[in-house]
């Protein structure tokens, strides 16, 4: 690949500065982020790190009183579905934009342990963050990436979707850096076929009634819980009106388990056409396409688009909890 | 919803016997030329509405109220108990309505019949009436009789006053209807309460109905009640609360896990549609 020059070579403050930080167990990742933190605490600047809860203990052991000038949040929690980190990173921006200070954050969206189908949405999760900031604010972001348990190609992609890598505390263009321009193109990405006995069942508006209850059959099935069970449905039913809203009025569901999750797939010929971050920003009042697709994001676990002219694919996942 | 005469007449004739004997002044009303059985019933008040009341031109529905109130207030004078009225809908097909105004012409007439303590009973033949517009007459109707060729899958009537009720599920295939009834209940109000504690279901395409009224009616206070988890959940998700503070939305039991999520909601300004982007 060839590397795309990163604009924040000249004007540090200004543009999104999205790091990729690679260590190799804890005390590499004490390295690696306390050095990040505090630096920023030198310049008195706003700092949220969102990483799993027990690297927030470490983190907060290490900075011991520097710590509660540090604001931290859980990643599994609110990176449970990938597409909800975005907005999170927006809100912290835009509450310190004004401050005139600068702006960092670390961010940790995978992990060992998360799903193929999570792990390819953090991808392009990773991947649009540098479109969210493509036209500023300008801040600092440092992804780390544990090598001793992530597979060397969550690396890779790391490096395509990071225009910065830090290694032992040194930053450098990443050559295989795919410009933001260029990076989107997940509504392409493959999913796995869905499994043979999940049986596709076609639906209309005569027949939107009839899905919901077959979605709440499912959920009840699984053992989800009442309100998980009526989010799941929910969201189901926005995403089968978008396809008798675009997708010539039908569409096709199925319903499956797989380990850990519920899954609803809904397919229909429509092709979408919408703005790279659709399903990540809360759509204004006045606007009334886009809700669909962000509430389902708000309402699921994971949520993954696939659109092509031949068609669009949407598939919703729910965990039991 | 009739789907033969014969039915309709064995239908009718039971409903008013039963009107008679609870001491119920009875009426039928019905196309002239339909109602010879009952005009020879001196039981039986029998009347083409139209010739009757509206000098032979389209449904007004004011004029309708205000001849309820007098037939109702004449017939409690005259030492009934109160009025019972089976309608063939039929009399309106000289001069049809349509559908949106009939079903505006149904909703109030809801809140007439239930401040009167009447019972009414609006009889659509599905031969004359197609299925959509039966659909959204049951709609906005609190009990049926027959079976709809389209069942409309909501039901929309009047409690007592400025209070409404809502059943069943609103989605992509009803919201309009439901929008409908909605709106027509709000212009005449200051404040409307919506009970929603039998509305299994309400998808965003039923919020933006709601979303449409409030914000077409600053100063209408609408207050739903109880309404199910997921409309709840998508109203504060939505920021609806902060954006729509004319609509307050009272549960019995608020979620406990759901901190935060305030009752009431306000508007921003119409504005483009993105085509295609979900």
């Amino acid at each position: 690949m060839s590397a795309t020059p990163t604009r924040d070579a000249t004007a540090p403050h200004r543009t999104f500065r999205h790091h990729a930080s690679f260590y190799a167990g804890s005390r590499q990742f004490l390295e690696c982020t306390l050095s990040f933190i505090r630096d920023g605490l030198a310049g008195d600047e706003p700092i949220l790190v969102a990483v799993n809860n027990a690297k927030i203990i470490l983190l907060r052991e290490q900075l011991g009183d520097h710590a509660d000038r540090v604001e931290f949040v859980d990643m599994a929690q609110i990176g449970r579905n990938p597409a909800r980190i975005i907005p999170r990173w927006w809100q912290f921006v835009d509450e310190h934009q004004d401050s005139g200070r600068p702006i960092r954050g670390i961010g940790e969206p995978i992990w060992a342990g998360r799903s193929d189908a999570e792990l390819a949405e953090c991808q392009v999760h990773e991947r649009l963050l540098n479109v969210a900031f493509a036209d500023g604010p300008g801040w600092s972001l440092l992804c780390p990436y544990d090598t001793d348990t992530l597979e060397p190609a969550v690396a890779d992609e790391a490096r395509r979707s990071h225009p910065l890598l830090t290694y032992n505390g040194t930053s450098h263009a990443s050559d295989d850096y795919l410009h933001a321009d260029l990076a989107v193109t997940h509504l392409r990405w493959p999913l796995l076929p869905p499994p043979a006995a999940a049986e596709p069942t076609e639906f209309d508006l005569d027949t939107l009634r009839t899905i919901r209850d077959l979605v709440a059959d499912h959920a009840k099935q699984a053992g989800l819980d009442n309100t998980a069970a009526a989010h799941f449905t929910f969201a189901a039913n926005e995403i089968a009106t978008n396809s008798l809203r675009h997708g010539a009025g039908r569409g096709t569901i199925r319903l499956w388990r797989d380990s850990n999750a519920l899954i609803c797939e809904v397919v229909d010929s429509g092709h979408l056409h919408g703005p790279p971050l659709l399903g990540r920003e809360r759509p204004p009042i006045h606007q009334t396409s886009g809700r669909g697709l962000w509430l389902a994001n708000q309402l699921c676990d994971l949520v993954q688009v696939r659109s092509t002219p031949d068609g669009t694919t949407v598939r919703l996942h729910t965990t039991r909890r | 919803v009739v789907d033969s005469s014969l039915q309709f007449r064995e239908w009718t004739a039971a409903c008013l016997a039963d009107g008679a004997r609870r001491g119920e002044k009875v009426l039928r009303f019905g196309p002239h030329d339909g109602m010879c059985a009952e005009r020879r019933d001196p039981a039986v008040t029998a009347v083409d509405p139209r010739v009757a009341f509206l000098a032979g031109g389209p449904v007004d529905p004011e004029v309708m109220y205000a001849m309820f109130r007098e037939e109702t207030a004449a017939a409690r004078r005259a030492g009934y108990r109160g009025l019972r009225l089976v309608a063939d809908m039929d009399w309106l097909l000289a001069t049809p309505p349509g559908r949106a105004e009939l079903a505006a012409f149904e909703v109030l007439l809801d809140e007439v019949v239930a401040e009167l303590g009447a019972t009414v009973v609006c009889a659509y033949r599905t031969e004359h009436f197609d299925a959509a517009t039966i659909a959204e007459m049951v709609a906005v109707h609190p009990h049926t009789r027959g079976r709809p060729v389209a069942e409309p899958g909501v039901r929309f009537w009047n409690v007592a006053g400025q209070v409404w009720a809502v059943s069943g599920e609103v989605d992509h295939a009803n919201a309009e209807p439901f929008g409908r009834a909605l709106a027509t209940v709000a212009t005449r109000t200051s404040t409307l309460r919506l009970q929603a504690a039998d509305l299994r279901f309400m998808a965003l395409s039923g919020i933006d109905e709601v979303i449409r009224v409030a914000r077409s009616h600053p100063h209408l206070r609408l207050v739903i009640e109880d309404p199910c988890e997921s409309m709840w959940d998508c109203w504060t998700m939505l920021g609806l609360h902060r954006e729509l503070p004319n609509v307050q939305i009272h549960r019995a039991a608020e979620p406990a896990h759901r901190p935060g999520t305030a009752t009431s909601s306000t508007v921003a300004v119409a504005g483009p549609v993105v085509a295609d982007a979900r």
